[in-house]
């Protein structure tokens, strides 16, 4: 795959490549992730709330959310860091992990320890209430690891593609 | 070198925008409820943040459903909420199960009464309308003969047998209760103290009135139940929850009153809860017993059914080995008959 986005980006001949303005690639990456963002937030909006039009979403709702949250906060991560392999790897994939471990979390083979451990070790500290509620009332499926792994994954492609040198006109 | 890096205000301002990308990550996968639909307002615990968005217009009847004995005088309520300019309301009745509505002349107050009912009142529905497009309905019984009447406020340790329920998924708690003479909703209430078993994230109880069996055969077909209870949860944690529901007993099975209307929470102020009229056989859902079969109606309220008796159900939420206290007051079921 990094092959064919390579070609994609691929300098003609006549041309050299430059990196993208480090403020146009910030900007890229958080109005991509806005605008995934805001189609997981219209899931909730319309097919979680039950506006008056009903679903819209229909079975995607179900896991569309946890994959465009993988997506957008990989992409926020990376514009946060800056350039770089690592970074942006690093990013895609400590967003995969955070998301999968709250997933895995709500499964009821780990939820009771998961929440005794919280509980005991943060006792009602305020954040503790919605977390244990998170994973206690939370509900485990299979789709919603696929789907984060597939945002996950669709953001470092987006990377990389993003951060390929782009062309320009060689300077006589 | 090092300390200059340190120094580099560019750093610092990445490493805030980095944190707030992270907290409000985080925020995002809690907020959203994992996939349970989020938090409800009725459902948001003090102290959290569980803003939801703006409600639609809507507009309630209250009571929704009403059980009378003939030559009683029943009244509705509406109830608005987020319905902007002024507030018009037409009440409409129906005798055909809600297919067609009649507009009740002159019914265009807030509250609805109806003289005095007769028999030829059961099954009524009224509807309310505010405006073109909200509307609410109200149902009502009406019995020729008095409810028989089963109620508990003093709670004898021996009119009771409790049970935890425990299955596959969520093994049972384990459970104590005490009658205390003072705390209740007045006077004396029971007390039950739920530990959450290892392994789970939830304990279930079910309470029997031993004083509280009706038989069909010989007091007649049931029609209708209605049931109240004050309940109250005694620790004020945000971590914790409880709910309660009537409970029935007939023919070795265990039924809960949760299908027709969603459990209540209780709060930390004695509140009545899981009040519920007009319950049918069709309301309630088996929670213990052997499987029902085609030809059998479960539960039966028919003059050839099985003696029937009655109690509550609780099903407290928390972390495993937490002791959730609760308690329950002025318990009291009422069956009509036809």
């Amino acid at each position: 795959m990094r092959d064919v986005l390579g070609m994609m980006a691929a300098v003609p001949a006549g041309r050299r490549a430059a990196d993208r303005p480090a403020w146009q690639r910030e900007m890229l990456l958080v109005a991509i992730g806005c605008a995934a963002l805001s189609t997981g937030v219209l899931v909730y909006v319309t097919d979680r709330h039950g506006i008056p039009t009903g679903p819209v979403f229909g079975a995607l709702g179900q896991w569309w959310p946890s994959g465009v949250h993988a997506l957008a906060f990989s992409l926020f991560t990376a514009a946060a860091l800056g350039r770089g392999a690592a970074r942006r790897r690093g990013a895609c994939a400590a967003w995969c992990a955070i998301n999968l471990a709250f997933e895995v979390g709500q499964h009821a083979v780990f939820k009771p320890h998961w929440a005794a451990a919280l509980h005991a070790a943060a006792g009602d500290w305020p954040v503790t209430g919605p977390v244990l509620r998170y994973l206690l009332a939370g509900t485990f499926d299979v789709g919603d690891l696929l789907a984060i792994v597939l945002g996950a994954l669709a953001a470092g492609l987006l990377l990389e593609f993003l951060d390929q040198p782009i062309p320009r006109h060689a300077s006589r | 070198m090092h300390r200059a890096s340190l120094l580099d205000p560019a750093r610092w301002a990445r490493g805030i925008v980095l944190t707030g990308v992270v907290v409000l990550g985080l925020a995002g996968i809690v907020g959203s409820g994992g996939g349970s639909g989020g938090f409800v307002a009725g459902d948001c615990p003090p102290g959290d943040n569980c803003s939801a968005p703006p409600a639609p217009a809507s507009v309630q009847v209250e009571p929704r459903f009403v059980t009378a004995l003939v030559g009683t005088s029943v009244s509705w309520t509406a109830t608005t909420a987020n319905v902007a300019g002024n507030v018009t309301y037409q009440w409409s009745r129906s005798s055909d199960g809600g297919a067609t509505y009649v507009e009740i002349p002159g019914a265009t107050g807030r509250t609805l009464t109806l003289p005095p009912v007769n028999l030829a009142d059961d099954g009524a529905t009224v509807r309310v309308s505010v405006g073109a497009s909200l509307h609410a309905i109200g149902h009502l019984v009406v019995s020729g003969t008095p409810g028989v009447v089963f109620q508990d406020g003093e709670f004898a340790a021996a009119d009771w047998t409790t049970t935890p329920f425990g299955n596959a998924d969520s093994p049972a708690p384990q459970d104590v209760e005490q009658t205390l003479a003072t705390g209740g909703n007045p006077g004396a209430f029971r007390k039950m103290v739920t530990t959450i078993a290892p392994q789970s994230g939830s304990g279930r109880v079910t309470s029997v009135s031993l004083a509280s069996t009706y038989d069909p055969a010989t007091q007649g077909a049931v029609n209708v139940i209605d049931y109240a209870e004050d309940g109250v949860a005694l620790q004020s944690s945000t971590l914790m929850g409880t709910y309660s529901a009537m409970l029935l007993e007939q023919s070795g099975r265990q039924y809960i009153a949760t299908t027709r209307d969603p459990l209540d929470l209780l709060t930390t102020h004695w509140s009545a809860v899981s009040s519920r009229s007009s319950l049918r056989a069709r309301d309630f859902s088996l929670i213990a017993g052997p499987a029902c079969g085609a030809a059998e109606s479960c539960p039966d309220f028919s003059a050839t059914a099985a003696p029937m008796r009655f109690g509550y159900w609780r099903d407290v939420t928390g972390v495993q080995g937490d002791a959730i206290a609760h308690g329950i007051d002025n318990w009291k079921v009422t069956v009509w008959r036809r």
